[in-house]
């Protein structure tokens, strides 16, 4: 069963076409990769998913429901509001600049949404968090504030922080980029035993090493459309697309 | 946590020498308390000539400050008069050069300082008033609703727009006639409405301002978390810009400080309206040497505090 799928999403920004009648599927397991060169609208699509972005045309299904249907940037349909609000929390997301709340401890930046969205009790909200940080390997960092954290320690916690309202899916927009090499590892290795833990995963990024080892399915996406896409050992080895074979060549 | 560790240990000394210091002004203090002269030591050798005891023009004054006393006998006709201070036990009479001058200021220090304090609480509930407002205001300019922030710029505009003075006479004149239910009567009420209202305008502008300085990933990932947008704001982005917006509501605080030296035009007895009436009333320019020294100590005091709100909401920074 698909847990998300999109049909013919199409997303306009005036008259920039940043995505042109995009087709996906994700399997409840399944880790996708989307990879491809900048502006390709990898994150416009990931942002289109939860909702940070309206798309102008397509249908959005969620757990095979049909999520959003709009067409010339008009709703066409949309699942009645406290569905609406439920189903967006199967989407958890990590961004590129981690987004951290600067003025809450790492803690505290994983209980603000179970305890005021999903109306946890402070001692049920900190002891799940304080086990989502130890699964981050951060517990020792429980009452520091982010400027205090290193980068790949501040996206560990916003890893932490999403998985806390209990996703069945993930999103990650390049969450390696804004760090600095050496921190990338921390990151990578978490998102990989997430994986492995059977998380439903789709992730933007640009470490194809990665993208080979972990996802079941890997996207290229070019100028708004699916250029080519199938199982990594096809993608990486035998890409058909010129164009996926010119992109690999510059990034490998 | 480790900065307590790390101070040097010549803060440690400088400390001590401030307590030495302090406390041998507290003995000395003690002292000078417990041997002066009391009152009425000085006010009988007040000559009887001096004090005009005929109707409202009843001159003769008196102050007991802690550390020494003060009282001044003086002929409204004849403009002459006499001071004694009294001090360490002694009774000194001045009547010219310096020290005349200075007992004069001293005179003027308690209906000085009952001045400050309607300035000081006029300022304090306009601003308290004024920043709750504004809070409002401000969420209404940003909200993409038109019937909402249509009316909440045109606030801001209009009272941005006009003097404050007019806004003020608007209020204790203009109001009082057109509908009795708008009638105010009391000055001060009158001025803490149109200071509040005022002020709620500038404060508005300064924490939309703070607002929209916040880095859009915060509402973006607070979208995600899937708070609502009371909650985004009241839990993610005003705690933010908390210490963003202390540094400018400390300066509009001290404009505002100074603005409500307005208030002497409407006859409300601030700071300014009661040097300005001792200064017509002595003839003396002398009066706005306390009264200018007055405001930079009330300056300084809140500068002082806010400087303090900045640090304890910069832990995080
Ligand atoms: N809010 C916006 N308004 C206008 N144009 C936008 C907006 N957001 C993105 N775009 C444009 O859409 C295109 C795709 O952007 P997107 O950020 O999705 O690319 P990307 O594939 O994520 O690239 P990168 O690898 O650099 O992150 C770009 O040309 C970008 O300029
Ligand atoms: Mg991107």
């Amino acid at each position: 069963m698909a847990l998300l799928r999109t049909e013919k999403v199409c997303k306009r920004f005036g008259t920039l076409e940043v995505l042109k009648n995009i087709d996906m599927s994700v399997e409840q397991g399944e880790v996708v990769c989307i990879i491809g060169p900048s502006g390709a609208g990898k994150s416009t699509f990931l942002r289109s998913m939860n909702q940070l972005e309206t798309i102008t045309s397509g249908k959005i299904f969620l757990d095979e429901e049909l999520f959003l249907h709009r067409e010339n940037n008009v709703t066409i349909s949309r699942v009645e509001q406290a569905e609406y609000k439920r189903l967006l929390l199967e989407m958890g997301m990590v961004f590129q600049a981690f987004n951290l709340f600067p003025h809450k401890t790492a803690l505290e930046n994983i209980m603000l949404a179970p305890i005021n969205v999903k109306k946890m009790s402070k001692a049920d909200a900190e002891e799940l968090c304080r086990g989502l940080l130890d699964k981050v390997g951060l517990a020792e960092k429980a009452d520091e504030y982010p400027i205090r954290l290193s980068g790949g320690q501040q996206q560990r916690v916003a890893i932490a922080r999403a998985l806390a309202m209990d996703p069945k899916i993930m999103l990650f927009d390049e969450p390696t980029s804004a760090l600095d090499p050496e921190l990338v590892g921390e990151v990578l290795s978490v998102m990989r035993s997430l994986a492995e833990s059977g998380m439903t995963m789709v992730v933007v990024s640009h470490e194809m090493g990665f993208a080979r080892e972990v996802a079941n399915h890997v996207i290229f996406m070019c100028d708004g459309l699916i250029a080519e896409e199938g199982p990594p050992s096809m993608i990486f080895s035998a890409p058909e697309n010129p164009r996926t074979r010119q992109f690999l060549n510059s990034v490998l | 946590m480790s900065s307590q560790n790390k101070k040097p240990a010549r803060v440690n000394s400088r400390l001590r020498v401030a307590c030495i210091v302090v406390a041998a002004i507290l003995v000395i203090g003690a002292v000078m308390a417990l041997v002066k002269p009391p009152m009425s030591d000085l006010v009988e050798r007040i000559p009887e000539e001096m004090v005009d005891r005929a109707g409202a023009n009843y001159s003769q004054t008196e102050y007991n400050y802690l550390i020494f006393n003060i009282a001044r006998g003086r002929n409204v006709r004849t403009a002459e008069s006499d001071t004694y201070i009294g001090i360490f036990g002694m009774v000194i009479q001045i009547n010219d050069g310096f020290p005349a001058k200075l007992a004069n200021m001293l005179f003027w220090l308690p209906a000085l300082l009952s001045g400050a304090r309607i300035t000081i609480s006029l300022t304090i509930v306009s601003m308290l008033a004024g920043v709750f407002l504004s809070v409002f205001l401000a969420l209404g300019k940003i909200s993409k609703i038109k019937l909402i922030s249509k009316p909440c710029s045109a606030y801001i505009f209009f009272f941005r727009g006009t003097p404050l003075l007019m806004q003020l006479f608007f209020v204790y004149y203009a109001l009082p006639m057109m509908s009795t239910a708008l009638t105010i009567n009391d000055k001060f009420t009158a001025a803490f409405v149109a200071f509040a209202l005022n002020n709620a305008a500038y404060c508005a502008e300064i924490i939309r301002a703070a607002i929209q300085s916040i880095d859009k990933g915060q509402f973006e990932v607070s979208h995600a978390l899937g708070l609502t947008y009371a909650q985004t704001m009241r839990l993610v982005i005003i705690p933010q810009s908390f210490r963003r917006l202390i540094p400018p509501v400390a300066n509009e605080f001290i404009m505002v400080l100074k603005d409500v030296s307005l208030v002497s035009l409407i006859a409300l007895s601030d700071l300014t309206h009661t040097t300005r009436s001792i200064n017509s009333s002595s003839s003396s320019v002398l009066v706005f040497i306390p009264a200018m020294i007055i405001y930079l100590v009330i300056t300084a005091f809140f500068t002082f505090v806010f400087n303090r709100l900045e640090k304890r909401f910069s832990v995080y920074q």
